[in-house]
């Protein structure tokens, strides 16, 4: 490890401060509009009273509808992270394990990868196109649909690494003992590779919680998620500021609860076979 | 207890073969040891028995049963890895124990099956360590307490030693070799140590580019090799190997100081080799080969003595500490009883 002595050890603090600054400080400061009443928001105080009334008009005013956005959020999030951990790890033990032609699983694993890159924008008109003529569109499944289609590479590719990590004698050795492949993948594998599935499902998790633009152009007011609600506070005649920012902290905290638990294992998993 | 039988088995990856048809008979209980040096087809052969590879060609039988098509789990067999491969999320007791659990055994019966083999192997205080607790000694043993739980007609072994240090080595070599004696298994350990293969094997078989080289007890191995590879590849120092030529029926060796006369041959061949152990190896007075004393290694109970004779390397092991010093100049003879020669083309002994 790299140690810092006298000038750069300062210098480093600096960047560092900065760096935590730049991250933090928008954050914090919606957490402090979100205690403050419209007009104290409007005239930019810093002096003022806390309230709780942005946070309370948000969640139990019955003109609110965000308690109905964070359900769908909490829906939409659980069900494609558990679709994805589902078909992405089987995926990716498949392309670790089985004996796949090499083209077939380099073009696989090359779509996948600049199926990655393609921003999900220009997706969102086929996929638009497709869910009004089977009759998702606006349905929470559509929703659900086209984010296990976003996050499935980086799942296959994160539970690749981890695969990939498991000596394949273990699994042998299973065999030997009596296991099938099923058995082996069930009893021996899956068991070794939890650490990326609770990394890759934090991540897809958070993903698909923070998702906007597929949302806004797929749901409609009854099934809206999190991000959606939180950009109609903004109205064209009225920006709701208070309740936005509200708003915003309240959707943060599922995805800093998981991250808090599971950074451990995101960064393993970001960072699987960098390193020997 | 089984036979394993093999017979024209092939394997290729791709257009490469890699096993070019070998015919192998393993006897009830006996222990064989497949040995050879890197790439020589012999992991490949043992897996092909586990049914971990395809067999591309041929047949291979356990008990008299055609396995070729069966999975591994179906053989009853058990096998320890170079890698010990020991379930990283289970306890030393669940490893032990997880073939039998599969099987969906009595739990009394595992407990016994578990603590009988633990107490053999000097595992009882371990049970509730998970691998990564343990040495890697400890963990060999524990993959082969896995082996022995099992209950197998065959046990394989690959390369089980190659990881541990040279001491501890050696103190597994003697444990699974009782663990055999013990069990009356029928046993096929892959190595590419020759002195594991020497000191453990009832049956060496010499592996040379996915073909049998030689097959055969360790002393016969040792004593009468089949081809110049075996004789290369068995004992340790090797062999000393120097190029004759024949003129008149008689062998010459080239040296410093003329042709050495080596004695009488059959062979029609004009040159060949000429392969001396360096036990076999003597001083002598005169006309043997003359060579100089370039490195003397002691290693206690006997020496070895390394000269620089007919222009390389020749070793003279000899027992005790020879009064001899780096620089000496002497002469060595051969033991018309222990020489061995080799045809320079094919390296079939002549």
């Amino acid at each position: 490890m790299l140690v810092l002595r006298g000038p750069a050890r300062w210098l480093a603090y600096l960047v560092l401060a900065t760096g935590i600054v730049i991250i933090i400080g928008p954050f914090l400061w919606v957490a402090l509009q979100s205690f403050k009443y419209e007009i104290a928001i409007l005239q930019g105080s810093w002096i003022f009273t806390p309230t709780w009334f942005n946070y309370s008009d948000v969640l139990y005013s019955h003109r609110s509808d965000f308690p109905t956005n964070v359900w769908n959020s909490v829906v939409v999030a659980s069900l494609s992270t558990f679709f994805v951990l589902i078909a992405g790890t089987l995926a990716a033990y498949s392309l670790s394990r089985l004996r796949w032609n090499r083209w077939i699983a380099r073009t696989f694993l090359g779509w996948t990868l600049i199926f990655n890159m393609i921003p999900p924008l220009t997706l969102i008109g086929p996929w638009y196109l497709i869910f009004r003529e089977v009759g998702l569109y606006e349905t929470l499944t559509g929703l659900v649909l086209a984010h296990i289609t976003l996050h499935l590479p980086m799942t296959i590719w994160m539970m690749m690494a981890y695969f990939n990590e498991i000596p394949k004698e273990i699994e042998e050795a299973a065999r030997v003992d009596g296991c099938d492949r099923l058995d082996a993948f069930w009893r021996i594998s899956l068991p070794l590779v939890t650490p990326g599935l609770i990394a890759a499902g934090v991540l897809a998790f958070v993903f698909s919680w923070n998702e906007f633009a597929v949302a806004l152009n797929l749901t409609s007011r009854a099934t809206a998620t999190v991000p959606v609600a939180i950009a109609r506070f903004a109205q064209q005649y009225e920006v709701q500021y208070g309740q936005m920012a509200a708003a915003s902290i309240v959707s943060t905290i599922p995805a800093l609860i998981l991250m808090f638990f599971g950074q451990r294992f995101v960064v393993q998993g970001l960072t699987m076979g960098a390193v020997k | 207890m089984a036979e394993v039988k093999l017979e024209n088995v092939h394997k290729r990856f791709g257009g490469a073969e890699v096993i070019h048809g070998i015919d192998l008979t393993i006897r009830n209980g006996e222990f064989v040891v497949l040995v050879g040096p890197s790439g020589c087809g012999k992991s490949t052969l043992l897996r092909m028995i586990a049914g971990l590879e395809d067999i591309s060609d041929g047949t291979i039988s356990i008990g008299g049963r055609v396995v070729n098509d069966l999975e591994p789990r179906e053989r009853d067999i058990a096998m320890v890895f170079q890698s010990y491969a020991l379930y990283p999320h289970m306890n030393v007791e669940r490893n032990m124990s997880f073939s039998m659990t599969l099987r969906k055994e009595r739990p009394e019966k595992i407990r016994q099956a578990v603590e009988g083999a633990a107490a053999s192997l000097e595992l009882r205080p371990y049970l509730e360590r998970l691998p990564k607790a343990l040495s890697g000694g400890q963990r060999q043993r524990v993959a082969m307490g896995r082996a022995i739980v099992r209950r197998p007609k065959v046990f394989l072994f690959d390369e089980p030693l190659s990881n541990l240090d040279a001491q501890l080595r050696v103190q597994m070599r003697t444990e699974v070799r009782k663990l055999h004696q013990r069990l009356e298994g029928t046993s096929v350990y892959v190595t590419h140590d020759q002195v594991e293969a020497m000191t453990m094997a009832d049956r060496i078989v010499v592996l040379d580019k996915g073909r049998i080289a030689q097959s055969g007890t360790p002393l016969e191995l040792y004593d009468r090799p089949a081809n110049r590879f075996v004789a290369e590849f068995i004992g340790s120092p090797a062999i000393n190997l120097f190029p004759c030529d024949v003129k008149g029926g008689r062998v010459f060796l080239a040296s410093g100081n003329g042709a050495v006369d080596i004695g009488p041959t059959t062979t029609a061949e004009e040159r060949i080799e000429l392969g001396v152990r360096p036990e076999h190896l003597k001083p002598v007075e005169s006309g043997g080969l003359p060579g100089t004393v370039q490195v003397i290694e002691n290693l206690g109970a006997e020496t070895y003595v390394i000269l620089n004779a007919a222009g390389r390397d020749v070793c003279w092991r000899i027992a005790g500490r020879p009064q001899v010093s780096v620089g000496d100049r002497m002469q060595l003879g051969f033991d018309p009883a222990h020489m061995h020669f080799f045809s320079t083309a094919s390296g079939a002994r002549l």
